[in-house]
Protein backbone atom coordinates (compact mmCIF):
# COMPACT_ATOMS: atom_id res chain seq x y z
CA UNK A 1 0.00 0.00 0.00
CA UNK A 2 1.53 3.37 -0.97
CA UNK A 3 0.92 6.87 0.28
CA UNK A 4 -2.35 8.64 -0.40
CA UNK A 5 -2.29 10.65 -3.64
CA UNK A 6 -3.01 14.36 -3.69
CA UNK A 7 -6.38 15.20 -5.16
CA UNK A 8 -8.34 18.28 -5.97
CA UNK A 9 -11.14 19.11 -3.56
CA UNK A 10 -14.46 17.90 -4.87
CA UNK A 11 -17.40 19.71 -3.34
CA UNK A 12 -20.21 17.77 -4.97
CA UNK A 13 -22.96 15.95 -3.09
CA UNK A 14 -22.83 12.61 -1.33
CA UNK A 15 -20.63 9.88 -2.77
CA UNK A 16 -22.28 6.53 -3.58
CA UNK A 17 -20.25 3.72 -2.04
CA UNK A 18 -21.16 0.05 -2.51
CA UNK A 19 -20.25 -2.64 0.04
CA UNK A 20 -18.79 -5.84 -1.39
CA UNK A 21 -19.48 -7.81 1.77
CA UNK A 22 -23.04 -6.59 2.20
CA UNK A 23 -24.56 -7.12 -1.24
CA UNK A 24 -27.17 -4.55 -2.15
CA UNK A 25 -26.29 -2.25 0.74
CA UNK A 26 -24.71 1.08 -0.04
CA UNK A 27 -23.78 4.36 1.59
CA UNK A 28 -24.10 7.99 0.64
CA UNK A 29 -20.99 9.48 2.13
CA UNK A 30 -20.91 13.17 2.91
CA UNK A 31 -18.09 15.09 1.24
CA UNK A 32 -17.13 16.72 4.51
CA UNK A 33 -14.23 15.52 6.65
CA UNK A 34 -16.05 16.44 9.81
CA UNK A 35 -19.16 14.28 10.03
CA UNK A 36 -20.81 13.41 13.32
CA UNK A 37 -24.20 12.16 12.19
CA UNK A 38 -25.14 8.87 10.58
CA UNK A 39 -28.49 7.56 9.45
CA UNK A 40 -29.11 3.89 8.76
CA UNK A 41 -32.12 2.95 6.65
CA UNK A 42 -33.63 -0.53 7.01
CA UNK A 43 -36.26 -1.50 4.43
CA UNK A 44 -39.25 -3.77 4.96
CA UNK A 45 -40.73 -7.01 3.66
CA UNK A 46 -40.12 -7.39 -0.08
CA UNK A 47 -38.38 -4.02 -0.28
CA UNK A 48 -34.74 -3.18 -0.85
CA UNK A 49 -32.16 -0.54 -0.04
CA UNK A 50 -33.05 1.44 -3.13
CA UNK A 51 -36.73 1.05 -3.98
CA UNK A 52 -38.12 1.44 -0.46
CA UNK A 53 -36.45 4.82 -0.08
CA UNK A 54 -37.12 6.11 -3.61
CA UNK A 55 -36.09 9.75 -4.03
CA UNK A 56 -34.61 9.96 -0.53
CA UNK A 57 -31.17 9.45 -2.05
CA UNK A 58 -31.68 12.32 -4.44
CA UNK A 59 -33.52 14.80 -2.27
CA UNK A 60 -30.90 14.98 0.48
CA UNK A 61 -28.55 16.79 -1.90
CA UNK A 62 -31.17 19.28 -3.04
CA UNK A 63 -30.55 22.86 -2.06
CA UNK A 64 -33.52 22.82 0.31
CA UNK A 65 -32.17 19.87 2.33
CA UNK A 66 -28.47 20.04 1.66
CA UNK A 67 -27.70 22.12 4.72
CA UNK A 68 -29.35 19.44 6.85
CA UNK A 69 -27.65 16.43 5.33
CA UNK A 70 -24.33 17.72 4.02
CA UNK A 71 -22.56 16.59 7.18
CA UNK A 72 -24.45 13.33 7.55
CA UNK A 73 -23.52 9.91 6.18
CA UNK A 74 -26.46 7.79 5.11
CA UNK A 75 -26.38 4.00 5.01
CA UNK A 76 -28.94 1.94 3.14
CA UNK A 77 -28.89 -1.58 4.53
CA UNK A 78 -30.22 -4.48 2.49
CA UNK A 79 -31.18 -7.93 3.74
CA UNK A 80 -33.26 -10.92 2.64
CA UNK A 81 -36.49 -9.62 4.07
CA UNK A 82 -38.65 -12.35 2.62
CA UNK A 83 -36.44 -15.38 2.74
CA UNK A 84 -34.85 -15.02 6.15
CA UNK A 85 -36.35 -15.04 9.60
CA UNK A 86 -36.36 -11.86 11.65
CA UNK A 87 -33.64 -13.20 13.96
CA UNK A 88 -31.33 -13.84 11.03
CA UNK A 89 -31.98 -10.41 9.53
CA UNK A 90 -31.36 -8.89 12.95
CA UNK A 91 -28.02 -10.63 13.13
CA UNK A 92 -27.10 -9.25 9.70
CA UNK A 93 -28.09 -5.73 10.75
CA UNK A 94 -26.05 -5.94 13.96
CA UNK A 95 -22.98 -7.06 12.01
CA UNK A 96 -23.47 -4.27 9.50
CA UNK A 97 -23.86 -1.65 12.22
CA UNK A 98 -20.81 -2.85 14.09
CA UNK A 99 -18.29 -2.83 11.24
CA UNK A 100 -19.71 -0.06 9.09
CA UNK A 101 -21.22 2.47 11.49
CA UNK A 102 -20.24 2.00 15.14
CA UNK A 103 -16.59 1.17 14.47
CA UNK A 104 -16.11 1.68 10.75
CA UNK A 105 -13.67 -0.91 9.47
CA UNK A 106 -11.55 0.65 6.72
CA UNK A 107 -11.76 -2.64 4.82
CA UNK A 108 -15.39 -1.90 3.94
CA UNK A 109 -14.58 1.54 2.60
CA UNK A 110 -11.41 0.75 0.71
CA UNK A 111 -11.55 0.68 -3.07
CA UNK A 112 -8.86 -0.93 -5.18
CA UNK A 113 -7.62 1.47 -7.80
CA UNK A 114 -5.85 -1.10 -9.99
CA UNK A 115 -8.06 -0.62 -13.06
CA UNK A 116 -7.28 3.08 -13.22
CA UNK A 117 -3.57 2.80 -12.47
CA UNK A 118 -1.09 3.08 -15.27
CA UNK A 119 1.11 0.11 -16.00
CA UNK A 120 4.55 -0.03 -17.59
CA UNK A 121 3.21 0.20 -21.11
CA UNK A 122 1.27 3.37 -20.53
CA UNK A 123 2.14 6.98 -19.94
CA UNK A 124 2.56 7.61 -16.22
CA UNK A 125 -0.07 10.10 -15.13
CA UNK A 126 -2.29 8.28 -12.66
CA UNK A 127 -2.30 7.95 -8.89
CA UNK A 128 0.58 6.11 -7.30
CA UNK A 129 -1.25 4.12 -4.64
CA UNK A 130 -3.46 1.16 -5.34
CA UNK A 131 -6.15 1.78 -2.69
CA UNK A 132 -8.28 4.70 -1.65
CA UNK A 133 -10.83 5.11 1.14
CA UNK A 134 -14.32 6.25 0.31
CA UNK A 135 -14.32 8.12 3.63
CA UNK A 136 -12.70 11.55 3.43
CA UNK A 137 -11.59 11.13 7.06
CA UNK A 138 -12.06 8.75 9.98
CA UNK A 139 -15.60 8.72 11.27
CA UNK A 140 -16.72 8.76 14.91
CA UNK A 141 -20.43 9.38 14.85
CA UNK A 142 -21.87 11.32 17.75
CA UNK A 143 -25.49 10.81 16.74
CA UNK A 144 -26.80 7.73 14.96
CA UNK A 145 -30.34 7.44 13.73
CA UNK A 146 -32.00 4.19 12.70
CA UNK A 147 -34.85 4.51 10.23
CA UNK A 148 -37.03 1.50 9.48
CA UNK A 149 -39.98 0.79 7.27
CA UNK A 150 -42.47 -2.00 7.98
CA UNK A 151 -40.56 -5.20 8.79
CA UNK A 152 -37.43 -3.05 9.02
CA UNK A 153 -38.94 -1.50 12.16
CA UNK A 154 -39.24 -4.94 13.73
CA UNK A 155 -35.69 -5.87 12.76
CA UNK A 156 -34.37 -2.66 14.33
CA UNK A 157 -36.36 -3.09 17.54
CA UNK A 158 -35.30 -6.70 17.81
CA UNK A 159 -31.67 -5.64 17.39
CA UNK A 160 -32.08 -3.11 20.18
CA UNK A 161 -33.61 -5.68 22.53
CA UNK A 162 -30.82 -8.12 21.76
CA UNK A 163 -28.30 -5.56 22.98
CA UNK A 164 -30.39 -4.45 25.98
CA UNK A 165 -28.16 -6.01 28.61
CA UNK A 166 -24.93 -4.69 27.13
CA UNK A 167 -23.33 -1.31 26.86
CA UNK A 168 -23.81 -1.16 23.13
CA UNK A 169 -23.77 2.08 21.10
CA UNK A 170 -27.00 0.76 19.66
CA UNK A 171 -28.79 1.70 22.86
CA UNK A 172 -27.89 5.35 22.31
CA UNK A 173 -29.28 5.41 18.77
CA UNK A 174 -32.47 7.26 17.93
CA UNK A 175 -35.31 5.42 16.22
CA UNK A 176 -37.70 6.77 13.61
CA UNK A 177 -40.00 4.23 12.07
CA UNK A 178 -42.29 4.41 9.05
CA UNK A 179 -45.32 2.15 9.48
CA UNK A 180 -43.43 -0.48 11.48
CA UNK A 181 -44.95 -3.95 11.56
CA UNK A 182 -44.51 -4.12 15.34
CA UNK A 183 -48.11 -5.21 15.86
CA UNK A 184 -48.13 -7.71 13.04
CA UNK A 185 -48.17 -7.84 9.33
CA UNK A 186 -50.04 -9.63 6.56
CA UNK A 187 -47.48 -10.79 4.05
CA UNK A 188 -49.47 -13.88 3.08
CA UNK A 189 -48.22 -15.75 0.04
CA UNK A 190 -47.78 -14.19 -3.33
CA UNK A 191 -50.33 -11.44 -2.73
CA UNK A 192 -48.55 -10.36 0.41
CA UNK A 193 -45.28 -10.19 -1.43
CA UNK A 194 -46.81 -8.27 -4.29
CA UNK A 195 -48.32 -5.82 -1.84
CA UNK A 196 -44.80 -4.51 -1.33
CA UNK A 197 -44.02 -3.96 -4.96
CA UNK A 198 -44.20 -0.36 -6.09
CA UNK A 199 -47.07 0.04 -8.51
CA UNK A 200 -48.41 -3.48 -8.24
CA UNK A 201 -48.53 -2.95 -4.49
CA UNK A 202 -50.89 -0.06 -5.00
CA UNK A 203 -53.29 -2.36 -6.81
CA UNK A 204 -53.11 -4.96 -4.07
CA UNK A 205 -53.62 -2.21 -1.53
CA UNK A 206 -56.87 -1.30 -3.25
CA UNK A 207 -57.99 -4.89 -2.88
CA UNK A 208 -56.92 -5.06 0.75
CA UNK A 209 -58.90 -1.92 1.44
CA UNK A 210 -62.12 -3.80 0.84
CA UNK A 211 -61.13 -6.85 2.81
CA UNK A 212 -61.09 -6.09 6.53
CA UNK A 213 -60.59 -9.76 7.35
CA UNK A 214 -57.20 -9.51 5.75
CA UNK A 215 -56.39 -6.95 8.38
CA UNK A 216 -56.83 -9.31 11.27
CA UNK A 217 -53.22 -9.68 11.94
CA UNK A 218 -52.27 -12.18 14.54
CA UNK A 219 -50.04 -11.11 17.36
CA UNK A 220 -47.34 -13.69 17.53
CA UNK A 221 -45.57 -14.57 20.78
CA UNK A 222 -42.41 -13.11 19.25
CA UNK A 223 -43.98 -9.71 18.68
CA UNK A 224 -45.54 -9.72 22.13
CA UNK A 225 -42.21 -10.50 23.74
CA UNK A 226 -40.50 -7.80 21.73
CA UNK A 227 -43.06 -5.30 22.91
CA UNK A 228 -42.83 -6.36 26.54
CA UNK A 229 -39.03 -6.18 26.62
CA UNK A 230 -38.94 -2.84 24.82
CA UNK A 231 -41.54 -1.22 27.05
CA UNK A 232 -39.73 -2.47 30.13
CA UNK A 233 -36.38 -1.05 29.04
CA UNK A 234 -37.90 2.24 27.87
CA UNK A 235 -38.26 3.25 31.52
CA UNK A 236 -34.54 3.96 31.51
CA UNK A 237 -34.48 7.35 29.81
CA UNK A 238 -30.80 7.16 28.94
CA UNK A 239 -31.56 4.36 26.49
CA UNK A 240 -33.01 6.32 23.57
CA UNK A 241 -33.28 3.28 21.39
CA UNK A 242 -36.22 1.82 23.29
CA UNK A 243 -38.43 4.72 22.33
CA UNK A 244 -39.33 5.43 18.74
CA UNK A 245 -41.08 8.13 16.83
CA UNK A 246 -43.47 6.58 14.36
CA UNK A 247 -45.07 7.88 11.19
CA UNK A 248 -48.16 5.89 10.18
CA UNK A 249 -50.12 6.02 6.95
CA UNK A 250 -53.84 6.64 7.40
CA UNK A 251 -54.49 4.52 4.31
CA UNK A 252 -52.23 1.68 5.34
CA UNK A 253 -53.96 -1.71 4.90
CA UNK A 254 -50.94 -3.79 5.71
CA UNK A 255 -49.94 -3.01 9.29
CA UNK A 256 -51.88 -2.03 12.41
CA UNK A 257 -51.02 1.42 13.75
CA UNK A 258 -50.36 0.19 17.27
CA UNK A 259 -47.39 1.89 18.91
CA UNK A 260 -45.54 0.90 22.07
CA UNK A 261 -46.29 2.73 25.29
CA UNK A 262 -43.43 5.25 25.16
CA UNK A 263 -43.42 5.85 21.42
CA UNK A 264 -44.57 9.06 19.81
CA UNK A 265 -46.62 8.96 16.65
CA UNK A 266 -47.90 11.01 13.73
CA UNK A 267 -50.16 10.19 10.81
CA UNK A 268 -50.02 11.08 7.14
CA UNK A 269 -52.52 10.58 4.30
CA UNK A 270 -50.48 7.81 2.71
CA UNK A 271 -50.59 4.05 2.29
CA UNK A 272 -48.05 1.48 3.41
CA UNK A 273 -45.80 1.91 0.39
CA UNK A 274 -46.03 5.66 -0.01
CA UNK A 275 -45.43 6.60 3.62
CA UNK A 276 -41.61 6.54 3.42
CA UNK A 277 -41.14 7.69 -0.17
CA UNK A 278 -40.64 11.42 -0.55
CA UNK A 279 -41.63 13.12 -3.78
CA UNK A 280 -41.38 16.75 -4.83
CA UNK A 281 -45.03 17.05 -3.69
CA UNK A 282 -44.64 15.01 -0.49
CA UNK A 283 -41.39 15.92 1.21
CA UNK A 284 -42.58 14.86 4.66
CA UNK A 285 -40.31 11.79 4.94
CA UNK A 286 -37.16 13.86 4.36
CA UNK A 287 -38.39 16.70 6.53
CA UNK A 288 -39.44 14.32 9.28
CA UNK A 289 -36.07 12.57 9.36
CA UNK A 290 -34.26 15.91 9.28
CA UNK A 291 -36.39 17.18 12.15
CA UNK A 292 -35.87 14.00 14.15
CA UNK A 293 -32.12 14.34 13.66
CA UNK A 294 -32.28 17.92 14.85
CA UNK A 295 -30.61 18.98 11.63
CA UNK B 1 -7.92 14.42 -11.13
CA UNK B 2 -10.31 14.22 -8.20
CA UNK B 3 -10.32 11.69 -5.40
CA UNK B 4 -14.01 11.06 -5.93
CA UNK B 5 -13.60 10.55 -9.66
CA UNK B 6 -11.00 7.88 -8.99
CA UNK B 7 -13.21 6.15 -6.44
CA UNK B 8 -16.19 6.24 -8.77
CA UNK B 9 -14.41 4.77 -11.73
CA UNK B 10 -12.65 2.06 -9.74
CA UNK B 11 -15.97 1.02 -8.25
CA UNK B 12 -17.66 1.14 -11.60
CA UNK B 13 -14.98 -1.12 -13.04
CA UNK B 14 -15.36 -3.58 -10.20
CA UNK B 15 -19.15 -3.74 -10.43
CA UNK B 16 -19.70 -3.67 -14.15
CA UNK B 17 -16.63 -5.09 -15.82
CA UNK B 18 -14.38 -7.05 -13.50
CA UNK B 19 -17.02 -9.19 -11.77
CA UNK B 20 -18.79 -9.97 -15.03
CA UNK B 21 -15.52 -10.81 -16.75
CA UNK B 22 -14.51 -13.08 -13.85
CA UNK B 23 -17.71 -15.02 -14.31
CA UNK B 24 -17.01 -15.08 -18.04
CA UNK B 25 -20.60 -14.00 -18.52
CA UNK B 26 -20.26 -10.53 -19.89
CA UNK B 27 -22.33 -10.63 -23.04
CA UNK B 28 -22.20 -7.93 -25.68
CA UNK B 29 -25.25 -6.07 -24.40
CA UNK B 30 -23.78 -5.81 -20.91
CA UNK B 31 -20.42 -4.59 -22.18
CA UNK B 32 -21.90 -2.04 -24.56
CA UNK B 33 -24.11 -0.78 -21.75
CA UNK B 34 -21.06 -0.43 -19.47
CA UNK B 35 -19.32 1.60 -22.18
CA UNK B 36 -22.43 3.74 -22.48
CA UNK B 37 -22.22 4.58 -18.78
CA UNK B 38 -18.51 5.30 -19.13
CA UNK B 39 -19.12 7.68 -22.03
CA UNK B 40 -21.93 9.49 -20.28
CA UNK B 41 -20.01 9.60 -16.99
CA UNK B 42 -17.04 11.27 -18.65
CA UNK B 43 -19.34 13.61 -20.56
CA UNK B 44 -21.00 15.00 -17.43
CA UNK B 45 -17.78 15.06 -15.38
CA UNK B 46 -18.56 12.13 -13.10
CA UNK B 47 -15.51 10.19 -14.32
CA UNK B 48 -12.08 11.57 -15.12
CA UNK B 49 -11.29 11.34 -18.88
CA UNK B 50 -7.64 10.35 -18.35
CA UNK B 51 -8.61 7.52 -16.05
CA UNK B 52 -11.38 6.52 -18.43
CA UNK B 53 -8.75 6.14 -21.14
CA UNK B 54 -6.90 3.65 -18.95
CA UNK B 55 -10.07 1.70 -18.34
CA UNK B 56 -10.77 1.83 -22.06
CA UNK B 57 -7.45 0.15 -22.80
CA UNK B 58 -8.33 -2.62 -20.37
CA UNK B 59 -11.71 -3.07 -22.02
CA UNK B 60 -10.31 -3.43 -25.50
CA UNK B 61 -9.91 -7.20 -25.40
CA UNK B 62 -13.46 -8.09 -24.24
CA UNK B 63 -14.77 -5.40 -26.57
CA UNK B 64 -13.10 -6.85 -29.62
CA UNK B 65 -14.61 -10.22 -28.71
CA UNK B 66 -18.09 -8.67 -28.77
CA UNK B 67 -17.85 -7.48 -32.35
CA UNK B 68 -19.27 -4.29 -33.81
CA UNK B 69 -22.00 -2.71 -31.69
CA UNK B 70 -25.23 -2.27 -33.55
CA UNK B 71 -28.93 -1.76 -32.85
CA UNK B 72 -31.02 -3.10 -31.22
CA UNK B 73 -28.53 -3.89 -28.42
CA UNK B 74 -27.31 -0.31 -28.56
CA UNK B 75 -28.87 2.83 -29.91
CA UNK B 76 -27.62 4.29 -33.20
CA UNK B 77 -25.92 7.14 -31.36
CA UNK B 78 -24.21 4.92 -28.79
CA UNK B 79 -23.07 2.58 -31.53
CA UNK B 80 -21.50 5.53 -33.39
CA UNK B 81 -19.84 6.73 -30.17
CA UNK B 82 -18.29 3.34 -29.49
CA UNK B 83 -16.96 3.06 -33.02
CA UNK B 84 -15.50 6.55 -32.70
CA UNK B 85 -13.81 5.63 -29.42
CA UNK B 86 -12.24 2.59 -31.04
CA UNK B 87 -10.63 4.74 -33.67
CA UNK B 88 -8.96 7.11 -31.23
CA UNK B 89 -5.78 6.58 -29.22
CA UNK B 90 -6.90 8.71 -26.27
CA UNK B 91 -10.64 8.65 -26.86
CA UNK B 92 -11.92 10.17 -23.65
CA UNK B 93 -9.30 12.91 -23.37
CA UNK B 94 -10.35 13.99 -26.82
CA UNK B 95 -14.07 13.53 -26.29
CA UNK B 96 -16.63 16.26 -25.86
CA UNK B 97 -17.42 17.20 -22.26
CA UNK B 98 -20.20 19.27 -20.79
CA UNK B 99 -19.39 22.84 -19.98
CA UNK B 100 -20.21 24.28 -16.57
CA UNK B 101 -23.75 25.58 -16.42
CA UNK B 102 -27.34 24.71 -15.62
CA UNK B 103 -27.46 21.54 -17.71
CA UNK B 104 -24.34 20.10 -16.10
CA UNK B 105 -25.63 21.21 -12.71
CA UNK B 106 -28.72 19.17 -13.46
CA UNK B 107 -27.11 16.05 -14.94
CA UNK B 108 -24.06 15.49 -12.75
CA UNK B 109 -25.89 15.05 -9.42
CA UNK B 110 -28.36 12.67 -11.04
CA UNK B 111 -25.74 10.48 -12.66
CA UNK B 112 -24.78 8.31 -9.65
CA UNK B 113 -28.41 7.50 -8.99
CA UNK B 114 -29.12 6.64 -12.61
CA UNK B 115 -26.07 4.38 -12.45
CA UNK B 116 -27.23 2.86 -9.17
CA UNK B 117 -30.59 1.92 -10.69
CA UNK B 118 -28.86 0.49 -13.75
CA UNK B 119 -26.45 -1.49 -11.57
CA UNK B 120 -29.34 -3.02 -9.65
CA UNK B 121 -31.06 -4.02 -12.86
CA UNK B 122 -27.79 -5.50 -14.08
CA UNK B 123 -27.25 -7.50 -10.88
CA UNK B 124 -30.82 -8.81 -10.63
CA UNK B 125 -30.76 -12.52 -11.43
CA UNK B 126 -34.51 -12.90 -11.70
CA UNK B 127 -34.85 -9.93 -14.02
CA UNK B 128 -32.03 -11.41 -16.08
CA UNK B 129 -33.95 -14.68 -16.56
CA UNK B 130 -36.90 -12.69 -17.82
CA UNK B 131 -34.93 -10.46 -20.18
CA UNK B 132 -32.93 -13.45 -21.41
CA UNK B 133 -36.08 -15.38 -22.27
CA UNK B 134 -37.61 -12.41 -24.05
CA UNK B 135 -34.51 -11.76 -26.09
CA UNK B 136 -32.94 -15.12 -26.75
CA UNK B 137 -35.61 -17.83 -26.82
CA UNK B 138 -36.46 -18.92 -30.34
CA UNK B 139 -40.02 -18.56 -31.59
CA UNK B 140 -40.53 -22.28 -31.12
CA UNK B 141 -39.13 -22.23 -27.59
CA UNK B 142 -41.29 -19.27 -26.63
CA UNK B 143 -44.33 -21.01 -28.05
CA UNK B 144 -43.51 -24.17 -26.10
CA UNK B 145 -43.13 -22.19 -22.89
CA UNK B 146 -46.46 -20.46 -23.47
CA UNK B 147 -48.25 -23.76 -23.79
CA UNK B 148 -47.18 -24.58 -20.25
CA UNK B 149 -48.24 -21.30 -18.70
CA UNK B 150 -51.45 -22.62 -17.19
CA UNK B 151 -49.35 -24.88 -15.00
CA UNK B 152 -47.50 -22.05 -13.25
CA UNK B 153 -47.82 -22.34 -9.49
CA UNK B 154 -48.13 -19.19 -7.37
CA UNK B 155 -46.30 -20.80 -4.47
CA UNK B 156 -43.31 -21.54 -6.69
CA UNK B 157 -43.29 -17.93 -7.86
CA UNK B 158 -43.30 -16.87 -4.24
CA UNK B 159 -40.33 -19.15 -3.57
CA UNK B 160 -38.40 -17.54 -6.41
CA UNK B 161 -39.24 -14.04 -5.27
CA UNK B 162 -38.20 -14.99 -1.78
CA UNK B 163 -34.89 -16.41 -2.87
CA UNK B 164 -33.66 -14.84 -6.12
CA UNK B 165 -30.37 -16.74 -5.88
CA UNK B 166 -32.35 -19.84 -6.87
CA UNK B 167 -33.41 -18.29 -10.16
CA UNK B 168 -33.36 -20.80 -12.98
CA UNK B 169 -34.79 -21.21 -16.44
CA UNK B 170 -38.33 -22.16 -15.49
CA UNK B 171 -41.79 -20.61 -15.53
CA UNK B 172 -41.77 -19.56 -11.90
CA UNK B 173 -38.47 -17.71 -12.36
CA UNK B 174 -39.74 -16.15 -15.56
CA UNK B 175 -42.78 -14.71 -13.82
CA UNK B 176 -40.81 -13.68 -10.74
CA UNK B 177 -38.31 -12.06 -13.12
CA UNK B 178 -41.13 -10.27 -14.91
CA UNK B 179 -42.27 -8.80 -11.59
CA UNK B 180 -38.73 -7.68 -10.91
CA UNK B 181 -38.50 -6.11 -14.36
CA UNK B 182 -41.70 -4.21 -13.59
CA UNK B 183 -40.10 -3.06 -10.37
CA UNK B 184 -37.07 -1.77 -12.25
CA UNK B 185 -39.35 -0.03 -14.72
CA UNK B 186 -41.18 1.57 -11.82
CA UNK B 187 -37.89 2.73 -10.30
CA UNK B 188 -36.87 4.15 -13.66
CA UNK B 189 -40.17 5.96 -14.08
CA UNK B 190 -39.86 7.45 -10.65
CA UNK B 191 -36.28 8.56 -11.35
CA UNK B 192 -37.07 10.22 -14.68
CA UNK B 193 -40.15 11.93 -13.26
CA UNK B 194 -37.95 13.30 -10.52
CA UNK B 195 -35.36 14.32 -13.09
CA UNK B 196 -37.97 16.01 -15.26
CA UNK B 197 -39.24 18.01 -12.32
CA UNK B 198 -35.69 19.29 -11.78
CA UNK B 199 -34.77 19.83 -15.41
CA UNK B 200 -33.57 23.40 -15.94
CA UNK B 201 -35.76 25.80 -17.84
CA UNK B 202 -34.59 25.84 -21.41
CA UNK B 203 -32.72 22.56 -20.87
CA UNK B 204 -33.08 19.62 -23.19
CA UNK B 205 -34.77 16.90 -21.17
CA UNK B 206 -35.51 14.84 -24.25
CA UNK B 207 -31.82 14.71 -25.11
CA UNK B 208 -31.09 13.67 -21.52
CA UNK B 209 -33.57 10.78 -21.81
CA UNK B 210 -32.14 9.71 -25.16
CA UNK B 211 -28.58 9.69 -23.88
CA UNK B 212 -29.02 8.38 -20.34
CA UNK B 213 -32.21 6.36 -20.70
CA UNK B 214 -30.99 4.96 -23.99
CA UNK B 215 -28.00 3.28 -22.36
CA UNK B 216 -29.97 0.39 -20.85
CA UNK B 217 -32.99 0.57 -23.12
CA UNK B 218 -32.10 -2.86 -24.52
CA UNK B 219 -33.09 -4.58 -21.28
CA UNK B 220 -36.80 -4.07 -21.97
CA UNK B 221 -37.01 -4.27 -25.77
CA UNK B 222 -40.40 -2.71 -26.30
CA UNK B 223 -39.11 -1.13 -29.51
CA UNK B 224 -38.33 -4.44 -31.18
CA UNK B 225 -41.36 -5.61 -33.11
CA UNK B 226 -40.56 -9.30 -32.69
CA UNK B 227 -39.79 -9.12 -28.94
CA UNK B 228 -42.28 -6.55 -27.73
CA UNK B 229 -45.25 -8.98 -27.92
CA UNK B 230 -43.40 -11.33 -25.59
CA UNK B 231 -43.32 -8.68 -22.90
CA UNK B 232 -47.06 -8.24 -23.32
CA UNK B 233 -47.57 -12.03 -23.20
CA UNK B 234 -46.11 -12.11 -19.72
CA UNK B 235 -49.13 -10.40 -18.21
CA UNK B 236 -51.08 -13.52 -19.23
CA UNK B 237 -48.61 -15.64 -17.30
CA UNK B 238 -49.20 -13.33 -14.37
CA UNK B 239 -52.93 -13.97 -14.67
CA UNK B 240 -52.47 -17.72 -14.57
CA UNK B 241 -50.52 -17.43 -11.33
CA UNK B 242 -52.41 -14.78 -9.49
CA UNK B 243 -56.01 -15.15 -10.59
CA UNK B 244 -56.73 -18.22 -8.44
CA UNK B 245 -55.26 -16.41 -5.44
CA UNK B 246 -57.21 -13.20 -5.99
CA UNK B 247 -60.45 -15.10 -6.60
CA UNK B 248 -59.93 -17.17 -3.48
CA UNK B 249 -59.03 -14.22 -1.23
CA UNK B 250 -61.29 -11.52 -2.57
CA UNK B 251 -64.16 -13.26 -4.34
CA UNK B 252 -66.68 -11.72 -2.01
CA UNK B 253 -65.64 -8.15 -2.73
CA UNK B 254 -64.05 -8.11 -6.17
CA UNK B 255 -64.27 -9.90 -9.44
CA UNK B 256 -61.06 -10.78 -11.24
CA UNK B 257 -61.75 -8.07 -13.77
CA UNK B 258 -61.24 -5.35 -11.13
CA UNK B 259 -57.70 -6.51 -10.47
CA UNK B 260 -57.05 -7.21 -14.13
CA UNK B 261 -58.17 -3.73 -15.12
CA UNK B 262 -55.92 -2.07 -12.54
CA UNK B 263 -52.99 -4.28 -13.42
CA UNK B 264 -53.42 -3.69 -17.11
CA UNK B 265 -53.52 0.10 -16.56
CA UNK B 266 -50.42 -0.16 -14.43
CA UNK B 267 -48.50 -2.08 -17.09
CA UNK B 268 -49.61 0.35 -19.79
CA UNK B 269 -48.36 3.30 -17.80
CA UNK B 270 -45.01 1.60 -17.17
CA UNK B 271 -44.66 0.80 -20.86
CA UNK B 272 -45.42 4.39 -21.81
CA UNK B 273 -42.88 5.66 -19.31
CA UNK B 274 -40.17 3.23 -20.51
CA UNK B 275 -40.84 4.24 -24.11
CA UNK B 276 -40.66 7.92 -23.23
CA UNK B 277 -37.59 7.77 -21.04
CA UNK B 278 -35.52 5.00 -22.62
CA UNK B 279 -36.69 4.40 -26.13
CA UNK B 280 -37.54 7.77 -27.59
CA UNK B 281 -34.44 7.77 -29.82
CA UNK B 282 -35.00 4.21 -31.05
CA UNK B 283 -38.70 4.74 -31.66
CA UNK B 284 -38.01 7.96 -33.54
CA UNK B 285 -35.64 6.18 -35.92
CA UNK B 286 -37.64 2.94 -36.18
Amino acid sequence: MGTQPQFDIDDSGHHYHYFDEFPGSFALIAPSESVENAIVFVHGFGGDACGTWTNFHLMIDELQWNSSFSTTDLFFFQYHSVWERIQSSTDRLLKFLQVVVFEPDTRHFTVLLDPILVDGDLESSGPTTNVLSALPADRHYRQIHLIGHSEGGVVIRNAVVKKASRNSPLLRCHLSLFAPAIAGYAPAGLLGTLANFPGVGGIIDALLKAAPAYQDLKDTPFLNKLRRRTEQEARDESKHAFRAHILWGRNDRVVKPDKYEDDDEDFEERNHIQICKPTPQYSTPVGWVSWRMGL
Amino acid sequence: MSRLQSLRLAQFWRLRIELGALEKTLPAGELFEAIGWLIEGVFCGYFDPREADLVWVRMSRPLSACGVPSPPLVSESLSAEIIKLRESREPFRQSLQMTEGAQKGFELPLFPHALLLANRFYEDRLARVCTFCIRFLSEQEWHDWKRGWSSVDASEVFEKLANPDQASMDLASLLAGYLHVLEHMEASRSFFEYAKSHSPRGGDFESYCQRVGGINAWRVPLHEWDLSPRFKDLSELMEFAIRPVVEREFAYVHSWSVFQGSFSDHISSLVRAWETHHLSASLATA
